[in-house]
């Protein structure tokens, strides 16, 4: 079999570096709010077709989890934010859109760093 | 960022109240819809509910509880590898793969008719034009808008290279149960860097994380949810 000859790329005009293609829709997210979460890093899951970043934040006096769905593994890598980057224990700070249905859930806008530095994917 | 709708000339995409979205891409924004799709009146009304449902945050597009895109969806959706002999073509796209038969033979009938997701596909040149038909597709939809279609449709495609690296196609849907006419779309795509790319390996894993909601729509389950339920 000949093969392997053709290789077409995606699409009309936008050229991500990384084609994301969404496995489910962000509807449950509300993009008219943000919210801010300084805390300490529980688990950075790095699997596709989306990364999870758990967070444990001081919120009301007691500590609370949230969960920060990110970008595909792919594009985060791109942007520096592989697992060597964001650790287990870390202090960092996310921003994220919550969950409309308000449990601590959220999706991922950016991140600042233990160094200070802020990363937001492209 | 919003894009990947079926019809890029007629999507009308909804603003994003965020601007833009940082790490995670989730194609249109809830709201958005194409505006060309020639449904009759009753799918019509039943398509503007389901955009207006998607405003209010419920979504209820399949792809997202893993169901494949399938025809024509996939044509819009990611890179594509293409692979020939005399005989066949085949097109691999995010993890599915079409087989598009060059040898004449016709599509199924009778007993023979065996719907799936990629449908039945068989093509032939037309001077420089690839000319595909395609039959026996499950219903689906269209794009993360769920613009729907029935498990009747019937799609022809015709692809040409417009320059060295670009390539047209012409895909015409026709829906006997949905459609007052057919309905025609163009895409386009680029050649991309010689060499084997990496292919996304992005299909759903086991521990697929999205439900459907109370109300219908999409939600997904956080990670500490899902090591309470185990």
């Amino acid at each position: 079999m000949r093969k392997l000859l053709t290789i077409f790329l995606f699409l009309v005009g936008l050229a991500p570096a990384f084609p994301a293609i969404a496995h489910h829709s962000g509807a449950m997210f509300d993009r008219s709010k943000t919210v801010t979460l300084e805390g300490v890093v529980k688990e950075y899951k790095f699997a596709a077709p989306h990364t999870w970043i758990q967070v444990v934040i001081q919120q009301g006096g007691a500590p609370v989890t949230w969960a920060v769905e990110g970008g595909a593994p792919a594009r985060m890598k791109a942007a520096n934010l592989g697992p060597d980057v964001i650790k287990v224990g870390d202090k960092v700070t996310i921003r994220a859109h919550p969950l409309r249905d308000g449990r601590f859930g959220g999706s991922f806008i950016d991140i600042k760093l233990p160094n200070g530095e802020v990363i937001k994917p492209l | 960022m919003a894009f990947l709708m079926f019809d890029p000339e007629n999507a009308y995409m909804e603003p994003d109240p965020a601007g833009d979205d940082g790490g995670l891409d989730f194609g249109p924004m809830p709201g958005s819809y194409n505006t060309k799709i020639p449904y009759k009146p009753e799918f019509r009304k039943e398509y503007n509910q389901i955009v207006a449902d998607a405003k209010k945050g419920i979504v209820a597009d399949r792809v997202g509880l893993c169901e494949p895109y399938g025809m024509p969806r996939l044509m819009a959706m990611g890179p594509k590898y293409i692979m020939y002999d005399r005989d066949m073509i085949a097109m691999v796209a995010s993890n599915e793969m079409r087989f598009i038969y060059m040898d004449g033979r016709p599509h199924p009938s009778g007993v023979d008719v065996l719907k799936s997701w990629e449908g039945h596909s068989t093509g032939h040149w037309e001077g420089d034009t690839l000319v595909v038909d395609t039959v026996d597709i499950h219903r689906g939809n269209y794009d993360q808008s769920n613009a729907k279609h029935s498990d009747q449709i019937h799609v022809i495609e015709r692809m040409r290279l417009i320059d060295a690296d670009t390539m047209e196609n012409e895909i015409t849907t026709i829906d006997a149960v949905m459609f007052t006419a057919p309905w025609v779309v163009k895409r386009t795509y680029y050649r991309g860097p010689a060499g084997t790319p990496n292919m996304p390996a992005d299909m759903c894993p086991p521990d697929n994380n999205v439900f459907i909601d109370k109300d219908g729509g999409q939600n997904v389950v956080l990670p500490f949810e899902e090591e309470k339920q185990k």
